[in-house]
């Protein structure tokens, strides 16, 4: 009896110290968020984590530009040019997909994790070169996260703290686009600073800083500043507009890319189901727009850029920029013709019109893709060359996400896209409604006007 | 928990052991026999009142016992199924005992956890089902063969296709996002219910079911556990409901027998979609053309010759052929299952052995489910107070899968969405593929998609009976599932583009457990009885996942990934522990007042070391009114029992890691590894807590030849564990917390009658039914699923509609109409409403059992009202031409608006936005939600058994031939083939049911066995 309750006694002392360990479970998997970042290797992997976050926004982003505009419509309703965008539900209820909001702020919530968190490591961890180039790429990622979200919504609100608490943000609301458009010039000025000019094109470095910067002051209307970024671009010959025009997609990391995300087999790029047919391994959920296709297919128009469209047997053409069925397309960021196209609409619109060199920029990219050059006479006018940059910039970058935003930037939608669906003679529909379970999850978004 | 570990070690303190014998030793023989058939009965337990030493009859129905009490003694003589007899020995003379056979059961043991109770004593809700009142279709989980046979088990298969998952719910959905299921014990095994898929590519919303292991043929009986007094034994895993299955076992001192079972058949899809020519499609993908407004030039079906670049011309509509595709990827499935098992026992020992071979087709194509099973039971009594025994079962299934539909690669979307005026072959003889979709000819044909399951459930235990009335039990249990998928697409399939692609992926999940149970027993005479038991189980369950991934191919040929050119490969691993300690007492005085009191106390590692203990009690009562003195001694009214239940119970059932703060690796970028958040900490995550109060009333009326047992319960749960939207600025989408509170209310009747009961024929009915209304009774801001027209919102129930309303069509211009509920002159997302959800009013079944001489027939009709389906499928097919060339067109679309004044009509063809921002074609509308009512003759059964005297000469104990035919017809109103579907499983969350998209109807079927016993 009393053996039997000493064995009993040492099988519960046993037994309580299983329980612990039954109960002290770590995850194999993943780590706990206080250990995620310590020294430079962890902040490597991190700023790697915001190029991963870049992958995933950038193709359902690019996608809602594409269907948006008359370049690209969906394959189910190819009669519906300008699809009619409508807020209600997270996915599938738009014809466009949405804009990927949420994705573009996970993107910048693990950019702040690495701005904030890198600054704060000692010097004992990191050298103080690896700390700039981390930090500057991350700025660069994090305005180019914020430039994607206010070309797409308008002002959104500006996060810039790592969030350790989902209530941290509460009370942060939506800024206009001109204080968006500031913040990421801030941050680009940042990058500039912390940035090497070695060129890796699939990373971030002063080139590619420049090259956004060029954008962002195309689209906010400072010409002169436009100019001077994309001449730098420009006036450096490893940069260099490649030819044949399919070679910048063909190629992956070509002479012509400023900044590109890469995919490989082993990391898909999933946008080529959306534009391949199923006898290529697509869902072929989006085509080129008829009359687009027609236009590229003209060597008067499109010239050697007809190589973007395939005629399928049953008398589709479908998109092959993104095509390569190994899931190894690039997403192309930002490449030179777009540089050129820059400057000549700044060239063009600058207090001192500079229109002899904005035609000029025009033929280089109609010579590129083998079209006659523009020929201006005395009757040219400014109008007259910024229209002949419109059409050239469709174009050229016809299935770059550019389409949307130029229109509605030159104050042409209500022509434009107005004549295919009236709704767009209002401007309140020229951006994106904010996809309506976002409004529902954060009571400090208001939704865009008219939506 | 170290309070509770003390507890633990005084109360073995105080155990005291005893060991006083009486020396005089007494044998009395006897037979035991039924008082109406006069047959002996075999396995009918001898015991003397209040003592353990007992014997069992043989097979003659004779029993031997010799024990050293002094006479008199009281004998207690007990079989299942029939009322217990006591005889009172003076003499040592042969006895003739004959017992009668009950009705109704009150002194029925039932099982209820850990515990055993007879009925007149229970307080809880338990519902038992014993194989007999199963149904009799040849399903391959036992889930599906309860529908409608315990009321307030909601049970709706998500598919046609054998070995596929269905919809469980215990008395409603008590959790959002997390789990629903109930739990699931095997003699004493908690078992694994969650899905083991891990295939990249997915089969489409199709799940394969776990317990499609098991199979049903070695089950005897089955207790589903409901109220909180019941459930609040399993803690933290008991607020969605326990189902208890207990498989067969030998009986001791029986002669070995051995049973076969035979069976074949076989299965057809009936009343399958119906779809329009080519000539009318073309003729409608050019009214919508033109009424979007484009030219009549660019119209799609317009002659070959008319080359537009960038405008394919597919042809004038009256040129176009019709193809069907959708008798192409259906068959007549056949079915054959063979169960041979052995079973009996001596005086120590007593065994159950099983084994199982079973193969059915899917009535779609390439789709199949192949058992084997093995099963063995055995129990040993070493000494008459030492017992050890086990219980396995092995199974493997093997499964050929096809991707079914959500996707372009879906043998659904393939035949079902493909326009009929598309070919199926190109001139060359290659296959056409419509731009979309895979070719259903080519998936056929090319498909190479298996899945293969293995499943072992061992449960060893040691009893030791330390008093005559004090036992203790250890037992160890292990649930192992080895769940491994092999794909290949070639390329001449979607996925396979360019160059093959091959899965290959293994998810191993094991639940360990250990159990000590003390179980206690005391009998007060008249007075009353009193059980006690405690005990503790510490669990843990781990998953493992293998996945590799081959693409390029040198060519068809070669199918392993060993042959690719690129080869990946990923592995993951996870798991979670659970320690618990609980008690109960049951005390029941003078047959007239009960009382059960439960407490359990559980310790998860999901949650934070704060949060980690959970406390779970219940109280039961119950009074036998029929017992009182006061109440008249009728036959009207033989029994009558009213009780009454509260408690609380919970669920832990979220991801294993969910209380912290996590970042993931995988992030990678240009090949180089990288990190990212995935999660945000919750340190404060505790139980989600459900309290459900329970009132029955049960009673045996008119000389017990009609029984009913009718239950009301109120559940109510608090703090839902709930993946709670965040506002995306943070960069998470959610965060696991604990908010929001749902209820269930609902009522449950089951009748059972014997409307004619003679020697020749037996006439029994049974009725079930129930309802249960559900309601989100608080939360944060509304959620929606991966379906945007299910929404979750404070006030509705769970599966609630989201849509707009449709008005009908506008005769004068043919627009779809639909209510502009803020009357802002606008159709915008303020004017979706909740329009119905998917929760029947009421479902149940009705069964009536005859029996004349040796026939026997079973009728098994199984209703449900009230609940909507979301006609997915029309979504895409019935939407006027505005999808172009690119899916078909519902024969019901033919009938469109087409000239002012047209009423009764689908909208006028046409994508382009109305004046009011609404679209003809909207998906979101309440014109594709509908009312997915019916009725079914679920099975009928017919069989023969073979009169003794043929059969003695045969060698042969007993043997039945029969025919059961199932679902032989389905009234209902719904327009789709079978308004028993959901493809939903495929939202992680379960947010999603009644949706039908791609779902494989289920099939009529008939099937012939033979079931004979040596």
């Amino acid at each position: 009896m009393k053996k039997s309750i000493l064995i009993i006694s040492v099988l519960i002392l046993l037994f309580n110290t299983a329980c612990n360990n039954i109960l002290n479970v770590e995850p194999e998997i993943y780590v706990s968020d206080n250990t995620a970042f310590t020294d430079d290797k962890s902040a490597y992997a991190a700023l790697i984590g915001v190029y991963d976050a870049a992958q995933n926004y950038y193709g359902p982003n690019l996608n809602s530009h594409n269907v948006i505009s008359d370049n690209v419509v969906n394959n189910t309703s190819p009669g519906n040019i300008i699809p009619t965008l409508t807020a209600a539900g997270s996915s599938g209820a738009d014809p466009t997909g949405g804009g990927a909001y949420g994705s573009m702020y996970e993107a910048i919530n693990r950019a702040n994790s690495v701005i904030v968190k890198t600054a704060a490591l000692s010097e004992t961890v990191i050298s103080t070169a690896s700390k700039n180039q981390y930090l500057g790429e991350a700025y660069f990622l994090r305005a180019l996260a914020y430039a994607t979200l206010v070309k797409t919504y308008g002002g959104v609100p500006i996060v810039l703290e790592p969030t350790s608490s989902p209530t941290q943000d509460n009370g942060i609301k939506r800024s206009t686009a001109a204080e968006n458009y500031a913040q990421i010039l801030t941050d680009l000025d940042k990058a500039e600073s912390l940035l090497s000019t070695t060129i890796v094109r699939n990373r971030a470095n002063k080139w590619s800083v420049y090259a956004l910067k060029a954008r962002i002051y195309l689209y906010t209307e400072k010409w002169d500043l436009a100019e001077e970024q994309a001449n730098k671009l420009i006036s450096n010959t490893t940069f260099k507009l490649v030819k044949p025009y399919s070679t910048f997609y063909t190629t992956a990391k070509s002479d012509e890319s400023i900044f590109e995300l890469t995919f490989s087999a082993a990391d898909k790029n999933p946008v080529y189901t959306n534009y391949l047919a199923a006898l290529d391994g697509g869902r072929l959920d989006y085509i080129p727009e008829g009359n687009f296709v027609a236009q590229l297919l003209d060597p008067n128009l499109g010239g050697a850029r007809k190589s973007l469209v395939k005629l399928q047997p049953d008398g589709k053409y479908t998109l092959t920029e993104y095509g390569k069925q190994d899931g190894s397309s690039s997403f192309f960021v930002l490449r030179l013709a777009e540089q050129y196209l820059i400057r000549a609409e700044a060239r063009a619109n600058k207090t001192t019109a500079d229109l002899v060199g904005a035609v000029a920029d025009i033929n280089l990219i109609k010579t590129r893709s083998d079209v006659p050059s523009f020929v201006s006479t005395s009757a040219t006018t400014k109008q007259d060359i910024l229209l002949a940059i419109e059409k050239e910039r469709r174009y050229e970058l016809g299935f770059e996400g550019h389409r949307f935003i130029d229109i509605v930037r030159t104050n042409r939608a209500a022509k434009v896209f107005g004549d295919l669906n009236p709704l767009f003679t209002n401007p309140q529909r020229w951006v994106f409604p904010i996809p309506y379970g976002q409004l529902l999850a954060d009571p400090d978004l208001v939704q865009n006007p008219g939506y | 928990m170290n309070q509770i570990v003390k507890a633990v070690f005084v109360l073995l303190l105080l155990i005291q052991f005893n060991n006083g014998y009486g020396q005089q030793k007494v044998t009395i023989t006897g037979s035991v026999t039924d008082v109406k058939t006069r047959e002996a009965i075999i396995g009918a337990s001898v015991t003397i009142r209040g003592k353990a030493q007992g014997t069992v009859t043989d097979e003659k129905g004779k029993f031997s016992f010799t024990f050293d009490h002094p006479l008199p003694v009281t004998l207690q003589v007990n079989f299942l199924g029939y009322e217990r007899k006591q005889v009172i020995i003076h003499d040592i003379e042969p006895l003739n005992v004959s017992l009668k056979e009950i009705l109704n059961n009150l002194d029925e043991i039932v099982i209820t956890g850990y515990a055993q109770t007879k009925r007149v004593a229970v307080t809880s809700s338990i519902t038992t089902v014993s194989t007999e009142q199963i149904s009799k279709a040849s399903s391959t989980a036992i889930t599906e063969k309860l529908q409608g046979q315990v009321p307030g088990l909601l049970i709706s298969s998500n598919s046609g296709v054998p070995g596929t998952t269905a919809l469980v719910r215990l008395r409603g959905t008590t959790s959002i996002t997390a789990g629903n299921e109930p739990l699931y014990v095997v003699d004493g095994v908690f078992i694994n219910n969650e899905n083991v898929q891990g295939l990249s590519r997915g089969l489409g919303g199709q799940v394969s079911n776990p317990l499609s292991d098991l199979n049903p043929e070695d089950i005897e009986s089955l207790s589903v556990l409901k109220d909180a007094n019941a459930t609040a034994v399993y803690g933290s895993r008991g607020a969605n409901g326990v189902i208890l299955i207990t498989t067969k076992r030998g009986a001791k001192n029986t002669k070995t027998k051995i049973n076969f079972q035979a069976e074949g058949g076989f299965a057809k899809a009936v009343n399958l979609w119906q779809l329009v020519t080519g000539p009318e499609h073309g003729e409608i993908v050019n009214a919508a053309w033109l009424n979007d407004g484009k030219s009549f030039a660019t119209r799609p079906f317009r002659p070959k010759t008319e080359v537009i670049a960038g405008f394919p011309a597919w042809g004038n509509p009256e040129e176009q052929q019709t193809y069907d595709r959708i008798s192409d990827i259906f068959r007549v499935a056949k079915l054959q299952k063979y169960n041979l098992s052995v079973s009996g026992g001596d005086a120590k020992t007593n065994f159950y052995l099983g084994t199982e071979y079973q193969n059915q087709e899917a009535t779609l194509k390439i789709q199949d489910f192949v058992r084997y099973s093995f099963r063995l039971n055995l129990d040993h009594s070493i000494t008459p107070k030492l017992k050890v025994g086990t219980s396995n079962s092995i199974s493997k299934v093997n499964r050929e899968v096809v991707r079914v539909g959500d996707g372009p690669a879906g043998l659904f979307q393939a035949a079902l969405h493909s326009p009929t005026f598309y070919p199926v072959y190109n001139a060359d003889g290659s296959y056409t593929k419509s731009g979309v979709f895979d070719n259903h000819i080519a998936i056929l044909k090319n498909s190479d998609n298996h899945a293969y399951s293995l499943r072992s459930i061992n449960n060893l235990y040691v009893k030791y009976n330390i008093l005559d009335n004090l036992s203790f039990k250890s037992s160890a249990s292990s649930d192992y599932n080895n769940y491994h998928e092999v794909a290949y697409y070639n390329t001449n399939l979607v996925y396979g583009q360019p160059a093959g692609e091959a899965n290959d992926v293994t998810t191993i999940k094991q639940t360990l457990t250990a159990e000590q149970l003390l179980n206690y027993n005391s009998s007060f005479g008249e007075i009353g009885d009193l059980a006690v038991f405690l005990g503790n189980t510490v669990q843990t369950t781990g998953t493992e996942r293998e996945s590799l991934t081959g693409t390029g191919f040198p060519s068809n040929q070669f199918k392993r990934i060993a042959s690719a050119a690129v080869q990946t490969a990923s592995s993951t691993a996870t798991q979670y522990g659970l320690v618990s300690f609980f008690s109960g007492a049951n005390f029941s005085y003078k047959k007239r007042y009960n009382i059960d009191l439960n407490v359990r106390a559980d310790a998860s590692s999901r949650f934070g070391s704060a949060n980690r203990w959970g406390y779970f009690p219940s109280i039961g009562t119950a009074w036998n009114i029929s017992n009182e003195s006061f109440f008249p001694k009728t036959n009207a009214v033989k029994d009558l029992k009213l009780n009454v239940s509260y408690g609380l119970t919970g669920n832990q059932d979220i991801s294993d890691f969910a209380s912290q703060g996590l970042w993931q690796g995988g992030s990678n970028y240009d090949g180089i590894a990288g990190t990212s958040p995935l999660q945000l900490a919750n340190p404060d995550l505790k139980w989600e807590t459900t309290s459900q109060l329970n009132f029955g009333l049960s009673g045996d009326l008119l000389e017990s030849r009609l029984s009913f047992v009718l239950n009301y319960y109120d559940k109510y749960t608090r703090d839902l564990l709930l993946d709670d939207p965040v506002p995306t600025k943070t960069g998470f989408s959610s965060v696991t917390k604990n908010v929001g509170e749902i209820s269930n209310r609902g009522i449950e009747l089951s009748l059972n009658s014997v409307n004619i009961n003679r020697d020749k024929f037996v006439w029994k009915t049974s009725l079930s039914i129930s309802h249960n209304a559900n309601k989100v009774e608080k939360l944060n801001s509304p959620i929606s699923g991966s379906y945007v027209m299910y929404r979750v919102e404070q006030g509705q129930p769970l599966y609630s509609f989201w849509v707009y309303k449709y008005l009908g069509v506008n005769p004068q211009t043919g627009d779809a109409l639909f209510e502009d509920v803020d009357k802002d002159g606008k159709i915008t997302v303020a004017d979706k409403q909740i329009v119905g959800n998917a929760w029947p009013k009421f479902e149940g079944s009705l069964r009536n059992t005859l029996t004349y001489k040796g026939f026997d027939l079973d009728i098994n009709v199984f209703f449900k009202s009230g609940n909507k389906l979301f006609n997915y499928t029309a979504m895409f097919l019935e939407s006027g031409g505005t999808r172009g060339t690119t899916r078909a067109i519902q024969k019901s679309n033919v009938n469109y608006w087409k000239n002012p004044g047209d009423v009764n009509v689908l909208p006028k063809p046409k994508s382009v936005v109305n004046a009011d921002g609404s679209f003809n074609y909207e998906g979101q509308t309440s014109r594709l939600v509908e009312d997915g009512s019916y009725i079914r003759l679920r099975d009928v059964s017919f069989g023969y058994t073979i009169p003794k005297k043929i059969l003695s000469r045969l060698q042969l104990t007993t043997a039945r031939i029969y025919v059961t035919g199932s679902n032989l017809f389905t009234l209902t109103k719904y327009s789709g083939p079978d308004p028993e579907v959901n493809v939903g499983t495929g939202d992680s969350r379960g947010l999603v049911q009644g949706l039908d998209f791609g779902t494989p109807p289920q099939p009529v079927s008939f099937v012939m066995g033979v079931n004979l016993t040596f």
